[in-house]
């Protein structure tokens, strides 16, 4: 496609413009700031081009969230009717109950329906006695081995899940209220800034992670708790220090690590494109210590890595490269090939051992 | 009440399919689920339609208790959003189509509509250029027609591609085209139109032009 002819009206219409002013990456970005660059007597269309674009993602009718909630009450006040009427068959949904195994299957429970005190405080008596819940109803996504998922939260947040990892929400996400996770494994967050600056909030197996507006990644395995910022700004909770707990508030570029006594182990800044690249389903390495990636495979593929080699200083020599996470068989070879060792995988097991495959 | 679970199939990218199925299944917390996550899209999508809250409202009321009702005799869309959004479309223009009095009270709704956006005169004097054009784009797109705005919101507020909106609106792809491009066209009109105002404002400064 040739852009060098373009007029206004041509970008406005043109699918790759909208997608780069609408929902950059990576690679639409580098291709329109280098065209750019080779064609500098389109910058003022363009630039013209990206205001009413953006302007054009406005919506102006929004209605006020009460709206919302009082429209569900009459849909749900239907419902009920048309189930008194025609009483649906429990039996099949019992049925998809114990088909699927609940130890190893992924399991989703869906949310509560989420009726805000105040609300239910203004219709009548009737009204309320219809919406009592039976206790608390969460929601929580699960992945099993080298598998990443992404998942959309009401609040249209998006977060990445990495392998083996779980994420609960809590049950009363609403207007007003605060918007919880909790989290075990690995997750990359990309949280919406709310108009009424709702409290986005990540717990881990340490800390709490604070957030309004922006991208990062928490990783918490085995109660040790890395965060990762990538853009945006999060705030720290529960760091123990001396004898009370403190605050840290994080810019983007920072690692910082707590142990399973919520105290920092280490503080650095780094290239947050290089922890997040999981997310892409890649495995990036950047002169890791073999140690390090016996760790990475571990948590990522949930298999267990057995070490015998005679010369533990193996263990410390490092590794760049980058690998698919699909295919583990290729990095196993890669593995073997650049520390001279064998590298084979029985069943769950990884072995490191002498002499090469 | 039991806690319902569904396993959920491992090629999932976004989790919509399952949440659909579980619901077509009777699952309460699904179908909740549903409605918390479109019905803010399905709501501005049908205002664009209907113009009017109570009869937008309406519309999203009836779709959802109607989904309810033939929960079990739905197949599987390819795309939920899409799917919800080409049937609220469909409620919509049946439901101004049952209420001709709507319909001739056309210009009404339009100058209702136009009212939303604050008065800007004043300010307009005040503010940069890029203001200028904010205030001007804004007031221009009350003034597309109906099947344009929809257009409009369908490509750059949901980010459809042109294919699906064809499906969505029920019209050929080329008429997606040429109802965006209309619409590009007159938002550049009223643009340049404006900008040209905006100067005889500056030259005028505190006379008001109604």
């Amino acid at each position: 496609m040739d852009y060098t002819n373009f007029l206004l009206k041509d970008f406005l219409m043109n699918e790759y413009f909208q997608h780069w002013v609408l929902e950059p990456d990576e690679e639409s970005d580098a291709f329109w700031t280098a065209w750019l660059r080779n064609h500098p007597h389109q910058q003022t269309v363009i630039r013209e081009a990206r205001q009413i674009v953006m302007q054009l993602t406005c919506d102006k009718h929004a209605p006020a969230p009460q709206v919302y909630q009082s429209m569900w009450h009459v849909i749900e006040k239907a419902r009920e009717e048309v189930d008194m009427e025609s009483p649906h068959e429990d039996p099949k949904i019992l049925k998809l109950h114990k088909n699927h195994s609940l130890r190893n299957g992924k399991r989703f429970t869906p949310p509560a329906v989420l009726m805000a005190a105040a609300i239910v405080a203004v219709f009548i008596a009737v009204s309320i006695l219809m919406y009592v819940q039976t206790g608390p109803n969460s929601i929580t996504y699960r992945t099993g081995n080298a598998e990443t998922r992404m998942v959309v939260l009401p609040d249209h947040s998006t977060v990445v899940l990495g392998a083996n990892t779980a994420l609960r929400l809590s049950s009363d996400w609403g207007p007003g209220k605060s918007r919880e996770v909790w989290l075990t494994g690995e997750a990359y967050f990309s949280v919406e800034h709310l108009k009424n600056h709702q409290k986005f909030i990540v717990h881990t197996s340490t800390i709490q992670v604070e957030v309004l507006g922006t991208k990062f990644n928490v990783n918490d395995y085995e109660n040790n708790t890395r965060i990762v910022l990538h853009s945006g700004k999060i705030k720290l909770t529960g760091i123990k220090a001396e004898n009370n707990f403190r605050e840290i508030i994080m810019e983007p570029g920072e690692m910082i690590d707590i142990d399973e006594n919520r105290r920092i182990v280490k503080s650095q800044k780094v290239d947050s494109a290089v922890h997040t690249s999981w997310k892409n389903n890649y495995l990036i390495f950047e002169q890791t210590p073999l140690r390090k990636i016996a760790q990475k495979l571990e948590d990522n593929y949930g298999l267990k890595v057995k070490i015998i080699i005679s010369d533990t200083s193996i263990l410390e020599r490092e590794f760049t490269a980058r690998y698919p996470a699909e295919d583990l068989s290729v990095l196993l070879k890669a593995l073997s090939r650049s520390f001279g060792i064998s590298v084979i995988q029985e069943g769950d097991q990884i072995i490191f051992k002498d002499g090469e495959d | 009440m039991p806690v319902k679970t569904v396993t959920l199939n491992k090629e999932s990218f976004c989790n919509d399919l399952e949440v659909w199925r579980a619901f077509k299944e009777g699952d309460t917390s699904a179908y909740a689920w549903l409605y918390q996550r479109y019905v803010d899209v399905l709501y501005r999508y049908a205002f664009k339609i209907a113009r009017n809250p109570e009869a937008t409202k309406d519309c999203v009321q009836d779709l959802f208790i109607e989904l309810w009702k033939n929960k079990s005799r739905l197949g599987d869309p390819e795309s939920v959003r899409n799917y919800l959004l080409k049937s609220i479309r469909g409620k919509v223009i049946r439901y101004m189509n049952r209420r001709q009095h709507v319909i001739c009270n056309d210009v009404l709704i339009e100058n209702y509509a136009r009212n939303q956006v604050e008065p800007w005169q004043s300010e307009i004097i005040r503010n940069e250029e890029e203001n200028h054009q904010k205030k001007y784009l804004q007031i221009a797109i009350t003034e597309l027609t109906s099947r344009q705005k929809e257009a409009v919101f369908l490509k750059f507020f949901s980010k459809l591609s042109y294919h699906e909106i064809s499906s969505v609106m029920c019209i050929s792809v080329n008429a997606v085209y040429n109802l965006i491009s209309q619409a590009m066209e007159n938002l550049k009109h009223k643009i340049d139109r404006g900008q040209v105002l905006a100067i005889l404002l500056v030259c005028f400064t505190g006379y008001l032009i109604n």
